[in-house]
């Protein structure tokens, strides 16, 4: 049992701290809102010269092949800045994708220009309403002039506008069973046929309604329509829920230290409000919220990496987080009174940005759903392995 | 980082070692004489020697007072493997509060006297921290020690002391210096639990447990009974306390009865459909185990700093808050799930998994209390983990 940051996890902390606290300030984050592309060019290929783009890029692809616990770092850093762009889409969730589906001819085509800043993606599983379930999915793909036609359209799709490809779930028509009828196809942005329509969100114009009509792709864009292939994007799709979590604990972690440092400062009554119980248990439960939220990250993150992590893991993990990063808000605001609820101050950066991580990669309800049906279903033996040590 | 209790080959061994013994001689009859607090009964003594004489209770303890080597690992993975059967290590206030206090603090005659017989099993303490007018404001206690040539007198009354009644000896703090500021006065001492003057009564508990009201009378105490230096009590009382809070409430304690519960969804029907089919039971079921797991990487994050030498502070504290609030939640959602069959109790016609989370509801409510109120914990967490002022 050891809690400390290795070595490279201290060198990715202060890296990328130094460079995220100069690069996104309150007013830019807050100006970003009303940029499709979510950041500037600049902070991007800046972030690919540090390397960030290629953390869970394979070497041969040019990437530095990070650890998730290394990711989990990063992540926790960029929440702490409410870092907008797709970065996420791109480097988190996409490339889980990709290497976990690994199609090498896809691979080469994309890793290595996310890795080196050059390409930015987005990824589109689910359906009109936003559900990431493999029922949901409702793009359909048919055959058509040697290659597929592809229709349908998806409500909510993160970081849309900003994206060069998609990378899009479509269902097959040839099995009865929607987890063995699933294709993963990558389209380029500027494909005939594909439109988006932006979406103003609480948090900016950080996601589109992708429109399908007629998208014609070629053999060349199917990554894979293996019948197993929800088996590879499933799990990736909730390591990817956990990564979202560290973005959230690291906004979260920002909001306690505003609020705490306010909290010592401000005076009311002829003392500092912190003095004050109800302030002080508001503090505590924000504490508490956070360091559950955050222990329980970097565990299910160390489960990961020893491949260890079970769907029930991950989904207890996003499902917590969410839940206790909107009490941290809560109390949070409290805390701050009517000064937090200004859009000058920094509070209602950290509100917009959590507000939409807990819903992205599938919010409390649909993870509790998900381990209700794990926990029903466990043996013995299971649980027992479970909680071996 | 690294979220493994045991790691080497040696723990590992040791586990499944110590867990082959608990298989084995861990009776329903003797968790129940733990965990009801209604006292040792012969079943229980005669187990807790059966453990000191494997050595297992000395692990972490130094050999030249009993102690069989080892680290606080062991002693941790000795905690888990009882909670994980829904039992309390034997001794355990001897084992992991008082006597921890003593190898620190303790003279050198009062370590050979004690820590060898509790690494044996021999001997259990019972706390006598809380008077009728001092509970959360501890350090107003008044009980009384003077100064009186080789021995100190004592007298004056304690609450809550949950264990006295069948202990053999009292983990009493009392003042000592009455003229000093309130945490500057207090000491500590091992009484002898039978010695003459002391009066014990019950109190009755809405969770079914005895615990006693302690009353001396001009007790005498041999100074060297004294625990290290005079007037430094309640600083090793507070010492004594992160670990007490981190013990207390493993939440892999929950997991039998969670999965009792699962298996009582799964095959019992309300208005003709299975429960586990209700999406309400589903919702509970869902949030219980994550909370269970948030608890267990919690208490990780404060073993972690235990285990590599950092002293446990507001952590601890953290750590009982949620896990206490976690453990009534559990039981209100049992509740919820099973209606009004879970509210009957144990011995009853119709009672359901024998009564468990009927007491279970009622046991949990001194959980948010006892060992530190919620509202006091979470003053010590804003005060000492984040700052804020006093």
């Amino acid at each position: 049992m050891d809690i400390e940051f290795s070595e490279q996890q201290r060198m990715i902390q202060d890296s990328a701290r130094g460079f995220l606290e100069d690069a996104f300030t309150g007013p830019l984050v807050r100006e970003a809102r009303q940029n499709p592309q979510g950041c500037s060019q600049q902070n991007w290929q800046e972030m690919a010269e540090l390397g960030l783009m290629g953390i869970r890029v394979p070497e041969v692809y040019d990437g530095i092949a990070g650890s998730f616990a290394e990711l989990i770092v990063l992540l926790e850093e960029m929440g702490r800045v409410a870092m907008p762009g797709p970065f996420f889409s791109t480097a988190v969730y996409a490339v889980e994708i990709l290497t976990a589906v690994n199609n090498q001819k896809i691979n080469q085509l994309l890793l290595p220009r996310i890795a080196s800043g050059q390409i930015k993606l987005a990824v589109a599983i689910g359906d009109d309403d936003g559900d990431i379930s493999a029922s949901a999915i409702s793009i359909t793909a048919s055959p058509d002039k040697g290659g597929y036609s592809l229709d349908g359209t998806i409500g909510f799709v993160p970081n849309a506008q900003s994206a060069d490809y998609v990378l899009c779930a479509a269902r097959m028509g040839r099995s009865e069973c929607p987890q063995n009828d699933i294709a993963l196809f990558c389209i380029a942005a500027n494909t005939t046929g594909l439109g988006l329509e932006p979406l103003n969100t609480m948090n900016g114009l950080c996601a589109g309604r992708l429109v399908l009509d007629d998208v014609h792709v070629t053999s060349a864009d199917l990554i894979s329509d293996s019948r197993d292939l929800w088996s590879f994007l499933e799990p990736a799709s909730f390591r990817s829920a956990v990564a979202k979590c560290a973005e959230m604990v690291g906004a979260a972690s920002r909001i306690l230290e505003i609020a705490t440092a306010y909290a010592k400062e401000r005076q009311q009554f002829g003392q500092a409000i912190g003095r004050f119980q109800a302030i002080q248990h508001h503090c505590a439960d924000m504490l508490t919220d956070l360091d559950c939220a955050r222990w329980m990250t970097f565990k299910t993150g160390w489960l990961i990496d020893e491949g260890r992590a079970t769907r029930q893991d991950m989904a207890m993990t996003k499902a917590w987080c969410s839940q206790a990063c909107r009490r941290i808000l809560r109390n949070g605001h409290q805390v701050m009174g009517g000064i937090g609820y200004c859009e000058e101050h920094d509070m209602p950066l950290f509100f917009r940005y959590i507000r939409m991580a807990e819903a992205a990669m599938g919010g409390a309800d649909e993870h509790m759903a998900i381990i209700a049906s794990d926990v029903l279903c466990e043996t013995e033996q299971t649980v027992n392995q479970r909680y071996k040590e | 980082m690294d979220f493994n209790l045991a790691t080497t080959d040696e723990d590992h061994e040791y586990r499944l070692q110590l867990g082959a013994f608990l298989d084995r001689e861990l009776t329903p009859e003797i968790c129940r004489q733990h965990s009801m607090d209604l006292g040792l009964g012969p079943e229980a003594r005669a187990f807790a020697l059966k453990l000191g004489a494997t050595g297992w209770l000395g692990r972490g303890w130094p050999e030249e007072y009993g102690g069989s080597g080892g680290t606080v690992v062991d002693e941790y993975i000795m905690i888990q493997e009882f909670a994980r059967r829904e039992a309390v290590v034997s001794n355990i206030v001897a084992r992991f509060m008082c006597g921890p206090v003593i190898l620190r603090n303790g003279s050198e005659a009062m370590k050979r006297e004690f820590l060898p017989r509790i690494a044996r099993g021999e001997i259990e303490f019972s706390l006598g921290y809380t008077e009728p007018s001092a509970g959360s404001d501890l350090a107003s206690m008044r009980m009384r020690a003077v100064d009186d040539g080789d021995s100190f007198v004592i007298t004056g009354q304690k609450m809550f002391n949950t264990q006295s009644h069948f202990a053999d000896y009292h983990w009493l703090a009392v003042r000592t210096d009455p003229e000093a500021p309130r945490h500057r006065g207090i000491s500590l001492f091992v009484v002898d639990q039978r010695a003459p003057g002391i009066t014990i009564r019950p109190i009755e508990t809405l969770g079914g447990e005895r615990t006693n009201e302690v009353f001396y009378d001009e007790v005498r105490v041999p100074k060297d009974r004294l625990v290290g230096v005079l007037n430094k009590g309640f600083y090793y009382m507070a010492e004594a306390l992160g670990y007490e809070r981190l013990i207390l409430f493993q939440s892999i304690r929950l997991v039998p009865p969670f999965r009792r519960l699962v298996s009582y969804v799964k095959t019992t029907k309300r208005s003709g459909r299975l429960l586990s089919d209700d999406s309400n039971v589903r919702r509970h079921l869902a949030q219980m185990a994550t909370e269970i797991s948030v608890a267990q990487a919690l208490e990780d994050r404060a073993f972690a700093l235990l285990k590599n030498g950092k002293p446990l502070d507001h952590e601890a504290s953290l750590f009982k808050l949620f896990s206490s609030s976690m453990r009534q939640r559990f039981a209100d959602a049992a509740l919820d799930i099973i209606g009004p069959l879970g509210r009957v109790e144990e011995g009853s016609k119709g009672a359901v998994l024998a009564g468990e989370f009927a007491r279970m509801a009622r046991a949990s409510v001194i959980d948010t209390i006892g060992g530190g109120t919620s509202e006091i914990l979470k003053s010590l967490v804003a005060t000492r983990g984040m700052g804020l002022p006093r």
